[in-house]
């Protein structure tokens, strides 16, 4: 059976969440869709996963938060971007704080939608799934095109930097962890250096923005 | 009409006098200059390279710079060495030894050779085995010409008799025209380092040396380079069984800690041992700072020059440096991001200099096809495994020095302040006559009031420790909550809610709708109390920037609606038109704002009519008056002096913190706060007065 998304028939939908409750949850809200929703049990090799459950699946949802229970060995986020590699729609549903926010947006390139749990219905999801299957074929949402755009280091502290993106917002700092930030920029970073950066400037809220390739002059 | 006649061929001549402008007036810095030499020898792919320097604090002294590098021929000498103002060398093109040219197009040469009277070039070169060629200046000859051209330079060619030199060159600027001094020379000192392998491990890195009897402690600074000024040296090594063990030593040598196995590999190897071939690490971490560096010859900026250049560790294998490891920007042991994470006591790339030596690797490392460096194998990670453990226990080490020190900072000032009493006694002791009895009384009083001070400050800590400790617990469960239970019931409640709609449409209405609206209220109200707390903990609202006071009013009340609508709270506000700003962390305002309206909510709980707390901002010359009022009963039971008091309390249950903080955000803030037992609306008056920048 299944849903036709984009010229793609989705109907085995992988629940993943560390919350035994919360998987049920998500795959009660299902029961009567046309997707047929399986929660996945614990995960201890990703290989494993990556090469068995996941190519039963047509499509995921996880949570992000998944390692805290030791339910899986990594996040969501990089599980979605690992289904992104293998053009698997996914939707990471998560309420995260700004404290996962570095953590999260390491993966945001391979993340085209987070949803927040209560936004959490069938056709949220089917619109997710349909906006990651166009990503696919090529097809991205303005706000996630990456663009060539002037940064400047507004200052340093331990663990983050804070920028200043002149063609997003002018006065608003955005914290970079210095994790997020590439081997070659972390021995570099100063007070008042400009670099260009790939960011997609066409989102509005700041936690929707990414870093693609990091550039030094 | 015109008619040629002839034509005479003419060409731009230089007088002598440009010898002496492009010499000494366009380059008037003696290490610059004589450097200048010494990087001709770098270019020439040298490996030694020395600079002697003889009586030159007088006049008439000499200098010599002598190489084993390529060597001139006569054509290298009169195409090359002789042209003035173009380099024969490309910056993109590298020498056999792999190094980028670092000469420029000689006129800093000119400016060396031009130091002395006469300046003689000996040059053996490395394609003619057994011959050398020799050039004598001698500038006094282009004092008495008129052209540059006037003046012949003869090259002369020569059998070499000694088996001394293979090649190389040696330049040496007699008769020095002036002195040279100690600042010039230690320039020359810091170049010369600059431009040397700070190891000696590579056969092929460049090493000049400076020799100079007037000036030893140059000498030696430059053989030493600047590792004698480094405050710890770490020493790691890895026995052939895989056993790791270090010390780290004081700058004298002296040993401060020293590290078994056990030591450190008691995090990543549980006991285990490295699987690598043995290996050594050497790790020199500077602090540099003026205080660190005032009572040392050599200078903090200097030290930072040469770590900017060559800090981080460098690797070799057997005595082979292997690139780009420690190259400028290569950080492949993440000590600026463990510096980063945890930046005391810990070395970065740009106040640490390391090489890790790998001997006898039995071919168990192997080199990226494209010599890009090694492949990171099993072998090769175990090896930086054990870098970073030994620079873990490292930073763990000077940790435990820093917290004695500070215990001992805080026994010494306790043992201050008991002498200072003594002392204080006894000079009471020695006034005399009535003046003696009113001082002692009034000491007696002062120590009462200060003794007092002290229990209320060693109380309000409690208090904030104990607060603390509950915030932290709150935002853990915050946490918890959010991101399960109240996921569950979210999910849950939309799918019944939806089932509904579905299968039972027509009594939806009737039986189920009210019932779930109050469902979803309740979620939202409980979801509050992890918002609000996980909103106050948000890291960016602790840094100081332009905050926008109505906007975090505004987010304020919009966070704990919920809260407000589950105890029947309205909550009115009266804005100033504009958006004052001050420049402070947004964390303070917040804290002001939201421990005014938990004042407010707290005052009342026993209101039976409508509850309703009200918020105004008005900006009278620069200054923003905030006033939060409720319809509560008022200040009761407690002076309006009282209430800032930390602990002052009228309600059983809470802490008597919360306008104590906003009092201490307010001072912070350069305000001032006040209040009205019975305001406009019967309950309380808070008044928050804070300079603003502007609106």
């Amino acid at each position: 059976m299944g849903i036709q998304i984009a010229e793609q028939v989705i109907d085995r939908l992988c629940i993943i969440d560390d919350d035994e409750g919360a998987r049920s949850s998500y795959v009660e809200a299902f029961y009567d869709s046309g997707f047929k929703s399986f929660p996945q049990e614990r995960v201890v090799d990703v290989d494993l996963f990556l090469n068995n459950s996941l190519t039963a699946s047509d499509a995921v949802v996880s949570d992000h938060q998944l390692k805290k229970k030791n339910y899986f060995p990594i996040n969501g986020a990089q599980v979605v971007s690992m289904c992104y590699d293998r053009r698997i729609p996914s939707v990471l549903v998560t309420k995260y704080d700004q404290a996962q926010l570095p953590e999260i947006r390491k993966f945001r390139q391979k993340i085209p939608v987070i949803l927040n749990p209560s936004l959490f219905r069938e056709d949220t999801i089917i619109h997710s799934l349909e906006v990651c299957i166009k990503e696919f074929k090529g097809v991205m949402r303005a706000d996630r095109k990456l663009w060539r755009t002037l940064v400047r280091i507004d200052s340093i502290e331990p663990n983050f930097i804070y920028i200043i993106i002149p063609g997003w917002d002018t006065t608003e700092a955005i914290s970079i962890g210095i994790d997020e930030l590439p081997q070659h920029i972390r021995t570099i970073v100063a007070v008042d250096k400009r670099m260009h950066v790939q960011i997609n400037v066409g989102c509005e809220s700041v936690n929707d923005l990414y870093f693609g390739e990091w550039e030094v002059k | 009409m015109e008619r040629r006649l002839q034509t005479i061929e003419a060409q731009i001549r230089f007088s002598t006098q440009i010898i002496k402008r492009l010499g000494e007036e366009l380059n008037p810095s003696i290490d610059q200059s004589i450097l200048e030499l010494v990087k001709n020898s770098y270019d020439a792919d040298a490996k030694s390279c020395i600079v002697e320097l003889d009586s030159i604090t007088e006049l008439g002294g000499s200098i010599k710079i002598s190489d084993d590098g390529n060597g001139m021929d006569s054509e290298n000498i009169i195409n090359g060495w002789l042209v003035l103002g173009e380099s024969s060398k490309k910056a993109d093109e590298k020498t056999k030894l792999g190094r980028i040219p670092s000469g420029n197009k000689g006129l800093g040469r000119l400016a060396a050779l031009r130091m002395g009277t006469t300046a003689r070039l000996t040059s053996y070169p490395k394609r003619e085995k057994g011959t050398f060629y020799e050039l004598l200046i001698d500038w006094n000859k282009y004092d008495n010409a008129k052209l540059v051209e006037d003046v012949s330079l003869p090259v002369k060619k020569y059998q070499s008799v000694t088996e001394k030199f293979e090649s190389g060159t040696i330049i040496s600027i007699e008769n020095l025209r002036n002195k040279i001094g100690d600042r010039e020379v230690t320039k020359i000192a810091r170049g010369l380092i600059l431009l040397s392998d700070p190891f000696d491990d590579d056969p092929n890195a460049f090493r000049p040396r400076l020799i100079s009897e007037e000036f030893r402690e140059m000498e030696q600074l430059v053989a030493r380079r600047y590792f004698d000024d480094a405050d710890y040296h770490l020493v790691a090594q890895v026995d052939k069984k895989g056993v790791g063990y270090a010390s780290i030593n004081d700058y004298k040598g002296n040993t401060l800690f020293q590290a078994t196995h056990a030591d450190l590999s008691k995090k990543s190897k549980k006991g285990n041992v490295y699987k690598c071939p043995p290996i050594t690490f050497d790790l020199w971490t500077f602090l540099l700072n003026e205080v660190t560096f005032s009572t040392r010859q050599t200078s903090v900026g200097e030290v930072r020059a040469w770590l900017k250049e060559f800090g981080g560790v460098h690797l070799y294998e057997n005595g082979l440096r292997v690139n780009p490891y420690g190259n400028p920007g290569n950080d492949w042991l993440d000590m600026n991001l463990s510096r980063a994470k945890s930046p005391e006591e810990r070395p970065s790339t740009n106040t640490s200099i390391g090489a890790v030596r790998i001997k006898e690797s039995d071919s168990l490392l192997s080199q990226k096809t494209d010599r890009s460096g090694l492949i990171e194998d099993e072998t090769f990670h175990e090896i930086k495994s054990f870098c970073k453990d030994a620079m873990d226990w490292m930073a763990r080490s000077r940790m435990e020095v820093a917290e004695r020190k500070r215990t001992a900072e805080r026994l010494r000032s306790q043992v201050e302040s008991s002498g200072t009493k003594e002392r204080l006694e006894k000079e009471i002791k020695l006034i005399t006559g009535p003046k003696q009895n009113k001082i002692q009384q009034a000491f007696v009083k002062y120590e009462k009031a200060q003794k007092e001070e002290i229990k209320a400050l060693k109380a309000e800590i409690q208090l904030y420790r104990t607060l603390s400790t509950a915030g932290i617990t709150a935002a853990t469960f915050s946490h918890e909550s959010r991101g399960n239970a109240i996921k569950v019931l979210t999910v849950s409640i939309n799918t019944i809610d939806n089932r509904i709609k579905k299968y039972l449409s027509t009594s939806y209405e009737d039986l189920f709708k009210k019932p779930l609206i109050r469902i979803y209220a309740s979620v939202d109200s409980l979801a509050v109390m992890g918002n609000a707390t996980l909103s106050l903990l948000q890291r960016d609202k602790r840094r100081p920037v332009k905050v926008n006071i109505h906007k975090v009013i505004n987010n304020s009340i919009e966070i704990l609606q919920p809260f407000f609508d589950g105890r029947d709270i309205k909550v009115t506000s009266d804005l100033f038109e504009g958006n004052p700003f001050v420049r402070a962390t947004e964390a303070a305002i917040e804290s002001i704002v939201t421990n005014l309206f938990n004042n407010s909510i707290a005052a009342l709980e026993d209101v039976t009519k409508q509850r309703q707390i009200f918020i105004r901002t008005i900006v009278d010359d620069n200054i923003l008056s905030l006033t939060v009022s409720d319809n509560g009963p008022g200040i009761k039971g407690l002076s309006l002096r009282d209430i800032w008091l930390p602990g002052e309390t009228s309600y059983p249950n809470g802490t008597g913190l919360g306008l104590t903080i906003v009092r201490d955000a307010v001072h912070d803030l350069g305000g001032k706060v006040s209040a009205n037992a019975n305001g406009e609306y019967g309950g309380a008056d808070i008044i928050v007065e804070i300079p603003i920048l502007g609106i």
